[in-house]
């Protein structure tokens, strides 16, 4: 199999911060860690070359590098890249995973990276890459290159990774069924045994980290503003002519308000599976406030109201399906020129 | 959606029953609505003072897009 | 409370007469069965269908699944409430037809929207959604039921399930007199001796109409959590009317779940199963969620619980209620390990969960119900022809979530599906 193996300025042995702008270029052979990366290769992998890099260059000027980094690559025709490892390296990590990725788009060759898992590398490309976890520092390089040997080899062959945890990379953000040789409650209860013990247990469930949005800005005066309604709660008109499921729902849909004063009960219906509808069927203004906003409008308190209305479905939403329909719905309030949003969130 | 609505820029006053949950999830300008079946409606008032809490309700959300905030904020109805 | 429970497998079932249950062999005398189901005018018609594990199978406008217990002797009954006035069940004798079901099949007379409307839990009897399927490993009898004089949607599936209860009694009864093949003995009483007390919260979906859970014969949307036996679990107290696709929670769930099978099996040796918190989710606002997770903290308290495990029914915002009961547990002091089924979407790329707590730190996976499954063309469909909420052609081929089989959730906890990271 023949291996090329990716560094820095300062792994390839070019010089320290100094030499940070160390332009693209390669050498026969392994170079550096990458002596002891081919022994651990043995006769299954050959590294018939090393390309380096300047860490500022490909961290501060990806465009301008890569291409040519990733055309020294080609030129070796190789079965897998192996890049890095960076360790907690910031720019040397982003170095290799953006050598990594275009490999991986342009090349179509399997690569992976090294680097500690806090890298901040590691968040922005583990969904594209392959990224063995490392140590912070170089000390764990023997560790560390073992792990990119035996992965490495897997992936030249062509193989399909099985779960993170039992392969030994960073979770790539996908997570797919498989069948434990307990049930569910077991577990949990061999989880709550261990806990009660004050031993160290794994959960199975990892709990997310949700991403803060900056505030917009607030808005002048209420009463200048053109405000668009926006509802999760699948009000739809009688007859639900759009056919919006109630689950899952696959689109956002605008309706016209015809100018209404508010919503009249009998004109709309719910498509949404997860409450009793009867309430907003007698009067669907509790669940879009059309009434209430026409005579805030009236009474000069709000400037404008867009004459129509956006729904979805929130009910099990996919949530990246969602926040897919929100950006498309954006992207018509700018063509209608509003300016704030009132949203009712199931 | 909040989230998403407000990373396009536009100020976005989020109506829900579950204000605990859109704190977490960090929507950033919440109005507490009544129950999870009419966030926008409280049945078991007579219509004419429904319809006055309605208007209350829009009235705090106007107010929520006119506040700057720094992170997730409930606003409450005034009594 | 002492209670002993005669198992008497069914390997195989067949309709004849007279009605008998001989070495694993369960005849249905049809007759007999219809009287039972026809004595109420609601229903207008029965058909029987029959079906076994690996025939090729699909079952549609599957309702409740129920695994026939009766009590000998009639001082008390199976299914209290239901089957006999609602005297505290869990002790004494009580038969078991192990391995076998009664399933409702029908539609719903007057049409109903939002979350009163039926969605469609898939029943594979074989092929690749069997394994998510509930009662694809259990023999199967089909009461496809017509409606009759009911009054409502409510009032059908009243007599729904007590048609099907007075069809399971029946059948369960067939035993009395037989030699069981096993008998196992609960006993929750006594005292810990120092082993660690363990509570099992078991969150029910117990919204309205159609997402309901019945205990001791009523239903439990107004109720504030509670605490049973365990005894009384097993003899049919809680029963399930939730149609809601795969995550509603059967009866023959409830009367054997996983969480109740693992502790009961521990009890006396490694832990004190100190009791059941039977609770319902989906409450309408923060208030009532609220109320709910620190009445269960209070009645873990109560029960000197030094630990609670915690399953839930159903999916979407009851995660809000289910992550606040564990929320309130650990700052009450009880450490809290639940089973979690996950979302994910059908990558496996979106977020597991609608809702967490920080205090949620120990979760098991049941695996992910997004994720889609490609089932095949079957050469017997019971129930109807058409899907009820997508309308595609029932004998296949079908693109489903695994959601969309029937009692998906509680199949994968049982058969130990798990979602792990790639």
């Amino acid at each position: 199999m023949r291996v090329v193996h990716y560094l820095n300025q300062f792994f390839a042995g070019v010089g320290g911060e100094e030499r940070a702008d160390t332009p693209p270029a390669s050498r026969p052979g392994p170079v550096g860690p990458g002596l002891a990366l081919q022994r651990l290769l043995g006769e299954d992998g050959e590294i018939i070359g090393t390309v380096l890099c300047g860490d500022g260059l490909v961290g501060d000027r990806p465009d301008a590098v890569v291409p040519d980094i990733v055309a020294l690559i080609e030129a070796f025709a190789p079965d897998v890249v192996i890049a890095g490892p960076a360790f907690n390296a910031g720019r040397y990590g982003l170095g290799c995973a953006r050598v990594c990725a275009a490999v991986g788009a342009r090349l179509r060759i399997p690569a992976l990276a090294a680097m500690a898992p806090d890298n901040a590398a590691v968040e922005l490309h583990r969904r594209e890459i392959v990224i063995v976890p490392t140590t912070a520092t170089a000390i764990g390089m023997p560790d560390a290159l073992a792990a990119m040997a035996r992965l490495a080899l897997r992936l030249g062959r062509g193989e399909p990774l099985g779960p993170a945890a039992a392969e030994g990379y960073v979770p790539r953000g996908r997570r797919m069924n498989a069948w434990a040789p307990a049930s569910a409650s077991e577990r949990a209860l061999a989880m709550l045994q261990t806990r009660l013990r004050a031993e160290p247990f794994t959960t199975e469930v990892a709990l997310p980290l949700y991403d803060r949005v900056a505030p917009p800005p607030p808005v002048a005066d209420p009463a200048r503003m053109r405000l668009a309604l926006v509802t999760e709660c699948g009000l739809v008109p009688a007859g639900n002519p759009d056919r919006l499921e109630w689950v899952r729902a696959s689109k956002w849909l605008r309706y016209g308000l015809g100018g209404v004063d508010d919503l009249a009960r009998g004109d709309y219906e719910v498509a949404h599976g997860g409450y009793d509808a009867a309430f907003a069927v007698e009067d669907p203004d509790r669940l879009l406030p059309v009434d209430a906003v026409r005579e805030l409008a009236r009474r000069g308190e709000i400037g404008e109201v867009l004459d129509a209305y956006y729904v979805t479905c929130g009910n099990h939403g996919v949530l990246g399906q969602m926040a897919t329909h929100a950006r498309e719905i954006a992207a018509d309030l700018r063509r209608q020129h509003v300016d704030s949003v009132l949203l009712v969130a199931t | 959606m909040a989230k998403e609505l407000e990373r396009s820029g536009f100020p976005t006053a989020t109506v829900t029953s579950l204000a605990a949950v859109a704190v977490k999830v960090g929507a950033n300008r919440i109005v507490r609505g009544d129950r999870f079946s009419h966030p926008c409606g409280r049945p078991g008032l007579p219509p004419a003072e429904e319809r006055a809490w309605r208007v209350e309700l829009v009235r705090t959300a106007l107010r929520a897009l006119a506040t700057p905030v720094d992170g997730p904020t409930v606003f409450e109805l005034r009594s | 409370m002492r209670l002993e429970v005669a198992a008497f497998a069914v390997h195989h079932a067949r309709l004849g007469a007279p009605s008998a249950y001989d070495a694993g062999v369960l005849t249905i005398d049809p007759d007999r069965v219809r009287r039972l189901v026809l004595d109420d005018p609601r229903i207008a018609d029965v058909r029987l269908e029959l079906a076994h594990p690996g025939e090729s199978v699909r079952v549609l406008r599957a309702l409740d699944a129920i695994e026939p217990l009766h009590k000998p002797g009639g001082a008390v009954s199976a299914f209290p409430g239901f089957l006999g006035p609602p005297r505290t069940a869990g002790h004494g004798l009580t038969h078991r037809l192990a391995g076998f079901t009664v399933v409702q099949v029908t539609e719903f007379p007057f049409p109903a929207s939002g979350v009163q409307a039926f969605e469609e839990g898939v029943i594979e009897m074989s092929g690749p959604g069997a394994a998510y399927s509930g009662c694809a490993d259990r023999v199967n009898l089909f009461l496809v039921l017509t409606p009759g004089r009911a009054a409502s949607n409510v009032d059908y599936d009243d007599a729904v399930r007590r048609a099907a209860l007075r069809v399971a009694d029946h059948l369960a009864a067939l035993t009395v007199g037989q030699a069981p093949e096993a008998v196992e003995v609960f006993d929750h009483g006594g005292a810990d001796d120092g082993r660690r007390r363990i509570v099992w919260v078991h969150q029910v979906r117990a919204q309205g109409p159609m997402v309901q859970s019945f205990l001791y014969g009523h239903e439990i949307s107004g109720m504030v959590p509670t605490i049973l036996d365990p005894n009384e679990l097993l003899d049919g107290a809680l029963v399930g009317a939730n149609y809601k696709t795969g995550s509603k929670t059967p009866t023959y769930v409830h009367t054997r779940h996983p969480s109740l099978l693992a502790l009961v099996a521990r009890h006396g040796g490694e832990l004190h199963l100190a009791g059941v918190i039977v609770a319902r989710g989906h409450h309408e606002n923060e208030f009532l969620k609220e109320r709910s997770a620190q009445f269960v903290a209070k009645l873990a308290t109560l029960l000197r619980a030094d630990g609670a495990l915690c399953t839930y029914e159903a999916t979407g915002n009851t995660h809000i209620d289910f992550m606040l009961t564990v929320q309130a547990l650990e700052r009450a002091g009880i450490p809290a390990a639940s089973v979690v089924h996950e979302y994910g979407g059908p990558l496996g790329d979106d977020p597991p969960l609608v809702d967490f707590v920080p205090e949620a730190i120990a979760l098991a996976s049941s695996g992910g119900i997004d994720r889609r499954l490609s089932l095949p063309v079957v050469e017997r469909v019971i129930g109807g022809e058409r899907l009820a909420h997508r309308g595609q052609p029932a004998h296949g081929p079908l693109d489903l979530p695994i959601q969309e089989l029937f009692a998906a959730t509680a199949t994968m906890n049982e058969r130990g599906a798990i979602a792990v990271d790639f």
